[in-house]
């Protein structure tokens, strides 16, 4: 019975970790402090799930303690950059989630364009999803380089795409 | 006409769409959390939510596996980064640095609260500052002060009336690895008796404490305007945070390669 329990939850896990932790890394941009707010999640999931009722999708009642996790970090520490959640990921709406498909393919494609070290940083900070940081120790720079080498690539990313667009 | 694009969207377009969770995280995680359950009773939603997904769900988990792996593998063949283990290492690395004065010294040990980096911190040879318009010394940094690793940059800040004026970064960077400034103005600079090329880049102006670890891993810079080259092995940039125009900055950082 406990195996069972284990390989059904582990099928939940798997099923929704990255949309949590993409949700809680597009907030914070902070590899820690996301770690810690998607590790929080879902331990709270478990004290939570026998709650779950079925009326909503399970997709917001689990994304709604994600974001109370998140509130519960910032005000525990309120140096960390706060990003105002403007819209909720698990109730955007499918025109949404499509245009964002496509401005991402167009900024893969754009990416292609740029220096090595930029599309480097870009891969580490937002598809790897890896802090300045880290990032700065595998890379062998210094962090404010690596801030300012990634401020440059997504200003030049975003003129390349709206060169395209207009 | 049609909406054009910004950094928050181009950000979260690649984060949302393309974020890959690393994988010790996302294993161990899952170590943890099956752990936890042992010490709970019977969950029958667990077994509701799971019923019609089961092919789908571990079909897209050994996708993500799979490209995370090679997708890390690709990029850093060579492996872990090395960490100089001892002080008896940090000393006999240790060349000898004509420009490390006494003040520096000082500045550099009280800053780093340590011996052993505060001598790897001087043994980057540091651009001796020689105008300074007033400014004053105030803090010797390196990467090693923030994240531990093997220093190879160094931060000189100097203040003002009690104001941060200005901040000398210097890196170690081979001139093929120099990245011009895409939005910056190309200006012509004589540094240690040579003509380059520095590259003139604004900021907009904030309000955020430019020696905080916010300041050097967040996303915005706090500075007002700064000059980037690169000479002789180093990348070079001197950022200063108001009060300097464009003229004296330039006479700033030429006054470095004296």
């Amino acid at each position: 019975m406990k195996g069972k329990r284990k390989e059904d939850f582990a099928l939940v896990y798997r099923k929704y970790i990255n949309g949590v932790y993409r949700f809680v890394y597009s907030r914070t941009y902070d590899r820690e402090i996301t770690e810690e707010v998607v590790s929080d999640t879902f331990f709270a999931l478990i004290e939570a799930i026998e709650k779950y009722n079925f009326r909503s999708k399970f997709e917001t009642f689990l994304f709604g303690i994600a974001q109370n996790k998140l509130r519960q970090v910032w005000r525990k520490n309120s140096q960390i950059k706060t990003v105002v959640l403007d819209e909720e990921y698990h109730q955007e709406t499918p025109q949404k989630s499509s245009n964002r498909r496509k401005l991402y393919l167009k900024t893969v494609k754009a990416l292609e364009v740029l220096p090595k070290r930029y599309i480097e940083i870009v891969t580490l900070r937002f598809l790897q999803m890896e802090s300045i940081k880290s990032v700065a120790k595998k890379l062998n720079l210094s962090a404010s380089n690596v801030t300012t080498i990634q401020n440059r690539a997504i200003t030049r990313l975003k003129t390349l795409l709206n060169e395209k667009k207009s | 006409m049609r909406k054009k694009v910004d950094n928050k969207k181009i950000i979260e377009s690649m984060v949302m769409e393309g974020g890959q969770v690393r994988q010790e995280f996302r294993q161990g995680l899952e170590q943890e959390l099956l752990q936890k359950l042992d010490s709970k009773p019977a969950y029958i939603n667990l077994f509701l939510l799971n019923m019609s997904s089961l092919i789908k769900v571990l079909g897209l988990a050994l996708l993500f596996g799979v490209a995370g792996i090679f997708t890390y593998n690709y990029l850093y063949p060579q492996g872990k980064v090395v960490q100089i283990s001892s002080y008896d290492q940090v000393v006999a690395q240790m060349p000898v640095n004509p420009n490390a004065d006494a003040s520096m010294s000082k500045i550099a040990v009280d800053e780093h609260n340590s011996i052993s980096t505060a001598a790897l911190a001087l043994s980057f040879t540091p651009l001796k500052p020689i105008k300074v318009f007033g400014g004053e010394l105030a803090s010797v940094q390196t990467s090693k002060s923030f994240d531990g690793s093997k220093s190879d940059s160094m931060y000189l800040t100097f203040v003002k009336n009690g104001d941060i004026f200005f901040r000398l970064s210097e890196m170690k960077q081979d001139v093929a690895d120099f990245y011009v400034p895409e939005e910056g103005t190309k200006v012509p600079l004589t540094f240690g008796g040579d003509s380059v090329d520095g590259y003139i880049v604004k900021y907009d102006k904030n309000d955020i404490d430019p020696i905080s670890e916010q300041a050097l891993y967040g996303e915005v810079l706090p500075a007002s305007t700064s000059i980037v080259l690169h000479h002789d092995g180093l990348f070079i940039e001197v950022t200063h945070f108001g009060g300097l125009t464009d003229g004296e900055l330039k006479e700033l950082v030429e006054s470095f390669g004296r």
